[in-house]
């Protein structure tokens, strides 16, 4: 696979990851466009290995973010996405419905624990594996599921006007 | 109630006293020690660090139960255009 392909398959995922946990969208663009770039100068050093470049790409984007924040200091929980923001996005019902939802859920996320929102996204919305995640962590893929399980029972909780099980 | 706690001068703690009513005793020490493993607990908890190794069904983990579909409906913004890969 190419880093186009790359491109294609994990762009959507690393995008919005990124802007469930922490960054506006114009920033989760610029991090996405400048991981892949840096991915490009790494071409000739990776190998062909999905799992592993999707690890890759995701550690690229949380060092950028990290620098980010570094050098802006103002990283904070949004809870303003503006739906100008996001271009052509096919929301869930209506554009008001889906800019709700991302709000609910990002203060649901900001109110789990790090590690415990950590694993949920990556898994539910960056799409990565148990193990990927657990590679990603440095933890066994046994407490990745824990983490995952626990923090699904608290957004259950958190979320429970939204009947959501 | 009335605890009496005594030393014999070889480091052995004598405790004698009477209770009336039920309940459980506990001596200052012992209390001191059940309120620490309570902020402990809490704030592990808090952390997300008290954490069960129990085994989790992977049904328990499924991506498309009703949580997951609101999240990934909500979470569905379009990626950035594809920057252009030179040499």
């Amino acid at each position: 696979m190419n880093i186009e392909e790359h491109y294609k398959q994990l762009a959507p995922r690393l995008t919005n990851w990124l802007v469930s946990s922490g960054s506006t969208y114009h920033e989760a663009c610029d991090i996405v466009q400048s991981t892949f770039l840096k991915l490009w100068q790494m071409r000739n050093d990776l190998r062909d290995d999905d799992n592993e470049i999707s690890g890759l790409v995701f550690t690229i984007a949380r060092n950028m973010r990290k620098n980010l924040a570094r050098d802006k200091k103002n990283l904070s929980f949004v809870d303003e996405i503006k739906e100008e923001d996001a271009g052509s996005v096919q929301p869930a019902q209506s554009p008001s419905d889906a800019e709700y939802l991302r709000r609910r859920l990002n203060a649901a996320f900001a109110m789990l624990p790090p590690i415990l929102r950590e694993a949920y996204t990556l898994f539910q919305i960056g799409e990565m594996s148990i193990r990927e995640i657990s590679a990603q962590t440095g933890v066994s893929e046994n407490l990745v599921k824990v983490r995952i399980f626990r923090a699904k029972e608290k957004l259950q909780q958190i979320l429970a006007d939204l009947r959501v099980t | 109630m009335e605890i009496n706690l005594t030393t014999n001068g070889y480091g052995n703690i004598g405790m004698s006293g009477e209770m009336s009513g039920v309940g459980e005793v506990k001596t200052a020490r012992q209390q001191e020690t059940s309120a620490n493993f309570e902020v402990k607990a809490s704030a592990l908890d808090a952390l997300g660090k008290s954490e069960p190794l129990a085994d989790v069904p992977d049904a328990a983990l499924s991506r498309d139960d009703e949580l997951g579909k609101l999240v990934s409906a909500a979470f569905n913004l379009p990626p950035p255009p594809m920057p252009e890969f030179k040499t």
